[in-house]
């Protein structure tokens, strides 16, 4: 292995995905010390998230699909960041298809960035003796059952892999096998983060997810649907706790590997809901049909081992983080009022 | 199937020249032409040298990992594949050695995901039948209780250990097999097999049995790796090679299948049978047991049993024998390796 390479002015990061969710919210806060290299190829993420970014002097978009290997010396764009000489320190690596919708488009994306892609990752943090941090996910522990409401890093994960969902929930379990091996034969510094449930800014709207469905109806004053009973709780955290929990996470000693990321609390859906009603002074009513849920819901995570080692716990309250996703929403619709009709 | 069959179908054993994968071919060789692809990575050459000059068998050496077009190799020409395509996929290629597993970590990672991929692709691209070699540890340990494993159990094995890049590539290969089903309207069939003994099994490579044959016969120790309490199932070569090819031949998937003995036999019994049948001196020690040589749990067989017509057939003593009759006949040869094993 080649020796650790001297960071000249601000560190050189690499965040794959960072188009995405939260890996735009990641490259947002990331890019205030560091500089940010952000990989995608916008199979489910979108150029608006990191429009904002393209100008930063400290912010690189390489438009690449990770399924294909890539090599960061042989991009002249990232000269100013003398990525020759200072090498990658740290890499965040998000990218994978993400849609609930459109799942099955995506299978054969996520079955090979689950396992090529990571792959292909892996051998850039080699090459530059990189810090390499996985956003894993809740998925893993398979659905929630009833002796079990909350999970912790050391239990097991128990779940059918040949279900449609295989790609994704197996995958995901795949890739942490690989960065473990990678961690144990290159000695590398490989960190895990298990991300639960997140919401906030920049979520997709009509793919099947939520929030930004339920705002956005709130917002048109539509009848909320949702396709649970309405005793149903759900747990979440805001896009921005979490983005503070993976650069903890990443700044925390070697052998931190598996953490949980998420809101150890639970909402009744039906007052998320009205609060949204309310925030948006909406006249919208909410009904409730259930549907026969195929997989259940993950569990909540036990934090425990967040709270203690990486000093983390979420701290936005369900109010403020709805409120600063309704102003994000409304914002949109008059960018994009045009796609109004879906 | 697409392609025009001609007098025998056109039949590829990925891992053919591995012990299982050796008998395989033998026996489709009865009423195929067999493409044997293997990269001798812990396959042996001489598993298969005595079908090289069978007219219907053609050694390809390629690792699996790499893309494969029958079509590139002259070497296929007389097998007309361009016209003829491939009927079936028999997809065994996976570094497997108790002993020396380490070193195969990230060749087992690939061969899990890379390589499998490679398979699924050459079956869409000649819609040939696939039946995919599992393996019993995707159930993962064997459970404290003891029940048989049946199909449907959802397993568990820990995505972060040493042997996550087996156990849990393993899982992945298997959803892979699932996701290209349903994406791409292929027919992949799982073999899940269980704890295989009989001749070609790898010599001095931790796998005991044949070890215990070798060593019976030299009047030297008979090592076990683990105690007196270390069960095993064990099910004989030739019935293997049988499930898989009766599974290949069915008309319908029946979804994974177990393939293995359901009679749980205490390691100890079968190192005082083969002293007995060798007529040996020799004594029984014990030994620290080895991680990638755990007991493995037993399979429930009612599934082959009602969907295949397979039993295992062959009795442990008729098992026994052959494989030290194997040894016999093949001992000058087989000791030879010990200088490349270890």
């Amino acid at each position: 292995m080649s020796p650790k390479k001297p960071v000249f002015s601000r560190k050189n990061i690499l965040v794959t995905g960072g188009a995405g969710f939260i890996g735009s919210h990641l490259c947002d806060a990331l890019v205030k010390e560091h500089h940010v290299i952000c990989v995608d190829n916008f199979s489910t993420s979108s150029v608006a998230n990191i429009e904002h970014l393209l100008q930063n002097p400290n912010f690189e978009f390489i438009n690449h699909d990770i399924v294909q290997p890539f090599d960061l010396n042989e991009f002249p764009e990232l000269d100013r960041f003398k990525v020759k000489f200072q090498g990658i320190q740290e890499i965040y690596h998000l990218a994978c298809p993400i849609s609930k919708r459109h799942f099955e488009d995506f299978k054969i994306a996520t079955v090979l960035t689950n396992s090529i892609g990571v792959k292909n990752v892996l051998d850039v943090a080699v090459a530059n003796q990189s810090k390499i941090l996985y956003a894993s996910s809740s998925v893993l522990y398979g659905p929630r059952t009833p002796d079990r409401p909350f999970v912790s890093e050391t239990d097991p994960c128990v779940f059918d892999h040949l279900t449609s969902r295989g790609a994704y929930d197996e995958g995901k379990r795949f890739s942490e096998a690989i960065l473990y091996t990678y961690q144990d034969v290159y000695g590398l510094d490989v960190k895990i983060s298990r991300i639960f449930r997140t919401y906030g800014p920049r979520m997709k709207l009509f793919d099947g997810n939520l929030l930004p469905d339920m705002i956005n109806n709130a917002l048109e004053k539509k009848d909320i649907e949702l396709p649970y009973p309405e005793d149903a709780r759900i747990g979440l955290s805001y896009v921005s706790d979490i983005v503070d929990g993976l650069i903890r996470h990443m700044n925390s000693p070697i052998d931190v590997t598996v953490v949980n990321l998420g809101s150890d609390q639970e909402f009744l859906l039906s007052s998320v809901a009205a609060q949204v009603i309310k925030l948006t002074e909406s006249s919208s009513r909410v009904h409730f049909e259930p549907v026969e849920h195929r997989h259940g819901e993950a569990g909540l995570p036990d934090i425990n081992k967040a709270r203690q080692v990486l000093g983390w716990l979420p701290l936005v309250r369900m109010e403020d983080g709805l409120r600063r996703m309704i102003d994000y929403s409304r914002a949109q619709r008059q960018l994009t009022s045009h796609f109004g009709q879906h | 199937m697409a392609e025009t069959v001609f007098d025998k179908k056109i039949v590829l054993v990925t891992g053919g020249a591995g012990f299982i994968g050796s008998h395989l071919c033998e026996a489709l060789l009865k009423t195929c032409r067999v493409i044997c692809l293997d990269n001798f990575s812990t396959g042996q050459e001489a598993n298969i040298d005595h079908l090289l000059r069978h007219p219907e068998f053609e050694f390809i050496r390629h690792d699996v990992n790499a893309p494969f077009d029958p079509e590139a190799f002259p070497e296929l020409a007389r097998f007309k594949v361009k016209f003829q395509g491939i009927q079936e996929i028999y997809h065994l290629a996976c570094p497997t050695s108790p002993k020396k597993f380490e070193q195969h970590r990230i060749q087992t990672l690939y061969a899990n995901s890379l390589g499998m991929k490679n398979v699924l692709d050459l079956a869409v691209r000649y819609k040939a039948r696939v039946v995919h070699a599992s393996t019993s540890v995707v159930y993962g340990p064997r459970p404290a209780d003891g029940h048989l494993f049946k199909e449907e159990e959802q397993g568990s094995t820990d995505t972060l250990g040493l042997r996550a890049c087996y156990d849990e590539g393993k899982r992945f290969a298997e959803a892979c097999c699932a996701t290209y089903e349903q994406a791409h309207d292929i027919d992949v069939r799982i073999a899940r097999i269980f704890r295989t003994y009989g001749p070609r099994m790898p010599i001095f490579d931790g796998h005991m049995i044949p070890d215990f044959i070798t060593n019976a016969l030299d009047g030297t120790d008979l090592e076990i790796f683990g105690d007196a309490s270390f069960k095993t199932s064990l099910v004989y070569v030739t019935d293997v090679v049988d499930g898989m090819i009766k599974m290949m031949a069915q008309p319908e998937d029946a979804g994974p299948v177990n393939i293995g003995s359901d009679l749980d036999v205490p390691i100890v019994d079968v190192a005082n049978r083969i002293i007995e049948m060798t007529g040996s001196s020799s004594k029984i020690v014990f030994k620290d047991s080895l991680l990638f040589l755990s007991q493995l749990g037993l399979p429930e067989i009612a599934k082959a049993k009602e969907k295949l017509g397979w039993i295992p057939l062959v009795t442990l003593d008729d098992g026994l024998k052959k494989a030290i009759d194997y040894t016999i006949a093949n001992k000058t040869l087989l000791t030879g390796f010990r200088s490349f094993g270890e």
